[in-house]
């Protein structure tokens, strides 16, 4: 089973900064990163974010799922929740 | 004998007033950059109070009439795609052919918010090649306005009011203008994105101030028009042995300027050739595709003989998509805006 780990989500993350529209130069991104308040994202480029990882794990964020993200470590316990759900070892 | 609907004709309604990000931010907690940023729009159409949407469509049916051929005095049919309808009985269509002097007409609306337009131009194209309708006068029109919860900074900024009509007629599939597939498709479990609680019959009375008004989920809805009108363009594309190469201007539902960037970018069609026009009217619903087109062709953005890629996602959910021929259509500016009968 392959953990999903903050730092893979912050480097995607920074690998994407151009194309969110994102100035990312010189912010520490860390899990406890706040996507909105501290990275400087809006919702919208959020879901850009969101579909962009869904693609890249092979997942489904439900939509209810959509609205509880906040901080990149989020992010991360998700991804790592749908990639491996309880009872699938 | 034909096989196709044809394009013949589009005008456009919008009223005069607009309400100003500025202004909106005077009266809700927003302010013009996150508006801005976020929809690419600096103002919304508002129509009076004495301006429903029988009016706007009216108008725009009026100007659409006075450029087709014959001044469409051979329109039997009309078709108003509108989520706020004069009233909840009878449909707007009636009142528009009404007051458009258009006598013993087939008419009703079709309630597919967003998408409306494109449910609506299947409608039309099948009943002029079953026979049915000898012309059809297409109508969006929409007053968003009066479903928009004051206080709510997630839609005020978005919506605006509008119109836009198009008369179509029999002609042949191979024909600039002809009306092909039109994919549409929908998923009722998504009716919570965006919906009006009370004035149906599943609750006929509000039991909250916001009941009577529009709630929408921004961010679930963004994800969903995006990932569905792109994979509805795919299919019309596929369908007609096109590419998004062949594409000359992608006209998607004018939601909001973020999306319609994200749809041609996930379909790989250039920005340059993706028409966002809503900066100065907003959303305007069932009413953005034709006033897009309608604004288009005016500007002479579209001449005659482009690809367009038609598509939309709305309330419901629902989807659709179409790609036609743009016709060379008659220039507004050489022919009168007044229509046949008044």
């Amino acid at each position: 089973m392959n953990t999903i780990s903050v730092a893979e989500i912050a480097e995607y993350l920074r690998g994407l900064a151009e194309r969110l529209d994102l100035d990312l130069d010189g912010v520490e991104i860390t899990g406890e990163s706040s996507l909105e308040s501290d990275l400087e994202m809006d919702s919208l480029n959020l879901m850009d974010f969101l579909v962009l990882l869904e693609r890249k794990y092979g997942v489904k964020i439900s939509d209810e799922r959509l609205r509880e993200v906040d901080t990149v470590a989020d992010v991360a316990e998700l991804l790592n929740g749908l990639k491996n759900p309880v009872g699938s070892r | 004998m034909t096989d196709a609907a044809v394009i013949d004709a589009i005008g456009h309604h919008l009223p005069e007033a607009r309400e100003t990000n500025d202004e909106l931010a005077r009266r809700i907690d927003t302010s013009d950059e996150w508006i801005r940023t976020r929809t690419g729009i600096r103002a919304r159409s508002r129509a009076g109070d004495d301006e429903p949407t029988s009016v706007l469509a009216t108008r725009a049916g009026r100007e659409a009439l006075g450029r087709a051929t014959n001044g469409g005095a051979d329109v039997d049919t009309v078709i108003v795609a509108t989520t706020t309808p004069d009233m909840k009985c009878p449909a707007t269509a009636p009142v528009v052919a009404s007051d458009l002097g258009l006598e013993n007409t087939a008419t009703f609306d079709i309630n597919s918010a967003c998408t409306g337009f494109l449910a609506g131009l299947a409608t039309a194209a099948g009943l002029i090649t079953s026979g049915n309708s000898r012309a059809v006068l297409l109508v969006g029109a929409e007053k968003y306005s009066s479903i928009i919860y004051p206080q709510d900074r997630g839609t005020s900024p978005i919506f605006g009011d509008g119109a836009a009509a198009m008369v179509l007629r029999p002609g042949y599939r191979q024909q600039a203008g002809a009306i092909g597939r039109v994919h549409l498709g929908s998923d009722g479990r998504l009716w919570a994105l965006a919906h009006v609680l009370s004035g149906g019959s599943a609750q006929p009375l509000a039991a909250d101030p916001h009941d009577p008004f529009l709630r929408m989920d921004g961010r679930a809805t963004y994800r969903h028009a995006v990932a569905r009108m792109t994979d509805s363009c795919q299919r019309v594309l596929k369908d007609e042995s096109l590419t998004a190469e062949d594409v000359d201007l992608l006209v998607a539902h004018q939601a909001n300027a973020r999306i319609l960037t994200e749809v041609a970018r996930e379909l790989e069609v250039p920005a340059e050739k993706a028409l966002v026009d809503l900066t100065d009217i907003g959303n305007t619903a069932a009413a953005s595709i034709p006033v897009a087109l309608s604004r288009a062709q005016e500007a002479g953005v579209l001449r005659g003989g482009e690809t367009v890629l038609l598509t939309a996602f709305g309330a419901g959910a629902s989807w659709g998509s179409t790609v036609l021929r743009w016709p060379e259509l008659t220039s507004p500016n050489l022919t009168t805006t007044e229509g046949p009968n008044r």
